[in-house]
């Protein structure tokens, strides 16, 4: 279906994200890689987004027997339409699918036709764009496809997904879900060999008093969606918070965080708070991202070689690891969903830098693996 | 909503185009004109002052039909233009743009949100407009690059998936009816 030879792919603004890429793609393929390797850019040229919609200079010899429907990395930017009914049926009527397609697929995945694209969470956005590639699309590729989701609405689309499509190329940072596929490894825009080693993680955080207290905390937006939340951080402790997709992590997060006023109930936070949501954008308002992080959680997060970009000119996992980075300013870190767009050794670094600086944190994920080192687990 | 504001030349008609903003909005007007109270008492006093009311019916009347264009979504307006013979291509190219619109807003929400933690004073707008620029310029491109990768075509076949409600019938023909009422009483 896919040959490159010799690939070498440089944006417009000068960065390479492909060295001398050989590859041939003729069975489900799984693309590894850390932040910044160069999935997003593979899975574009395999799109045809590159060369012909980002420009850039393109070497090598690619061939591709068939263009991919591309599920973009965030799902917000994919959204076209208002409501999920015509993201969903004008999609089908382009590819020549009719509405009984759109019912099929929409009672497979659970998804309300009538609902508005802002009302949803990110997990439903993103099974809503994997809806429409699963509508006709035999050819599909993925970019971080189950980042925002819970495992087992993952796995029951993964299996959708093989049943449905040809093919389907997957790039994820989630190992767990690349059984049965091909495996390409790419390192700094070189396909390469796989070599990741589970750094040890220091389980307990120090306690202290009381940092975060929520009490019988209720709040809804058209109905109910959280009743009578109560649990407690303690200073250092690392909390995550974890329920099925559209359950309320994200709006217990802005309520901690001040953003949303609860119907009732009472939160007591002891310390300054940092956030960073699923739009890492929504926090970089600098114009380098020394100015936004200093250089010490520059050292921390990594990010030195990024120091005198523009946060906004960042790919999402880059500006998303400068947000999480400037959240840690705060005593109270929330973070939504921080793995996602970052490589698998992240989660580990981010629960070591936790424990470090002594923050107490409190994560919104979909990410099981992290659980195993947090100190309170909160189940919506 | 055309028909509806060309009637409004007759101040007596006035108020049935209020009624009729409200009672199609499903009490949606009514509650944008609570909100407006203050605008329409100062408005009140001027037209007092001016020696006459009828400006004031007028001014509320104007208002609702603005509240209801402004509660209508995009697809009700693309479908709407569909059905009086607009070409699909110019309905759905409006209806993304006002899609764009509506993400706009949704930015604007979360950046204040954010902003009211995290800073305080003017410069907390001066950063507003600088990230908001920002992310409608990034928004624009995924809008764009998400059509492109979609292999979206506007000359393609699009149907019309959506068929006027009687409710949407009954509005046309009061509006038809207001207007026509208010030619009369010129």
């Amino acid at each position: 279906m896919i040959y490159l030879k010799d690939v070498s792919y440089t944006y417009p603004n000068g960065v390479r994200a492909l060295r001398d890429v050989s590859l041939k793609v003729e069975e489900n393929t799984f693309i590894g890689g850390l932040t910044g390797s160069g999935k997003s850019t593979l899975l574009r040229v395999f799109n045809g987004l590159i060369p012909n919609f980002y420009g850039g200079k393109l070497d090598g010899t690619v061939r591709i027997y068939q263009r991919p429907y591309l599920v973009f990395q965030n799902a917000d930017e994919q959204i076209i339409f208002n409501t999920v009914f015509d993201e969903l049926a004008i999609h089908a009527y382009q590819i020549g699918k009719d509405l009984r397609d759109v019912r099929r697929i929409a009672d497979r995945l659970g998804i309300e036709l009538n609902k508005e694209v802002q009302k949803l969470s990110d997990g439903e956005k993103r099974i809503l764009t994997i809806a429409c590639a699963l509508l006709g699309s035999n050819f599909v590729a993925l970019d971080e496809p189950f980042a925002n989701l819970h495992p087992s609405i993952a796995r029951e689309i993964l299996k959708l997904l093989i049943k449905n499509a040809e093919l389907v190329i997957i790039s994820e940072h989630r190992f767990e879900f690349c059984r049965d596929f091909d495996f390409i490894w790419l390192e700094d825009g070189r396909i390469s060999s796989f070599n990741i080693t589970e750094p040890k993680v220091k389980v307990r955080g120090s306690c202290g008093g009381t940092a975060l207290r929520v009490e019988d905390l209720c709040f809804g937006y058209d109905s109910p969606l959280l009743k009578d939340v109560t649990f407690e951080v303690n200073r250092g402790e690392v909390c995550a918070v974890v329920g099925r997709n559209g359950c309320g992590k994200t709006t217990l997060l802005k309520l901690i965080a001040g953003i949303l006023k609860p119907w009732s109930g009472n939160v007591d936070v002891r310390g300054r708070i940092g956030i960073c949501l699923s739009t890492p954008n929504y926090h970089l308002f600098a114009d380098s991202v020394f100015e936004e992080v200093g250089i010490d959680m520059m050292k921390l997060f990594e990010l030195e070689r990024f120091a005198n970009r523009n946060p906004h000119s960042l790919s999402f996992g880059q500006a998303k690891r400068v947000a999480i980075a400037k959240a840690f300013k705060g005593e109270v870190v929330l973070l939504d969903e921080p793995t996602a767009g970052q490589d698998y050794t992240f989660k580990f670094k981010l629960i070591e830098i936790a424990r470090r600086l002594g923050k107490t944190v409190l994560i919104a994920t979909h990410d099981y693996k992290i659980l195993e080192w947090c100190d309170v687990v909160v189940e919506l | 909503m055309f028909l509806l504001c060309s009637s409004l030349h007759r101040f007596e008609i006035s108020p049935i185009v209020t009624a009729m903003a409200v009672l199609f909005s499903r009490g949606k007007v009514l509650i944008g004109l609570i909100y407006s109270t203050p605008l329409i008492a100062l408005f009140l006093i001027w037209s007092i002052l001016l020696g006459g009311v009828e400006r004031i019916i007028t001014f509320i009347a104007l208002m609702s039909v603005g509240f209801l264009i402004l509660g209508l979504k995009p697809e009700e307006v693309a479908y709407a233009l569909m059905f009086f013979r607009i070409p699909p291509k110019i309905a759905y190219a409006i209806c993304i743009s006002m899609r764009f619109l509506r993400i706009a807003f949704e930015d604007l929400r979360n950046l204040l949100g954010i902003l009211s933690i995290e800073c305080r004073g003017f410069r907390r707008y001066s950063m507003l407009l600088k990230a908001l620029t920002s992310i409608s310029i990034l928004r624009s491109f995924s809008i764009a690059e998400s059509l492109y990768s979609r292999n979206f075509d506007l000359n393609k076949r699009i149907v019309l998936v959506r068929k006027p409600k009687i409710i949407d019938f009954l509005l046309l023909a009061s509006s038809i009816f207001v207007f026509v009422l208010s030619l009369l009483l010129l």
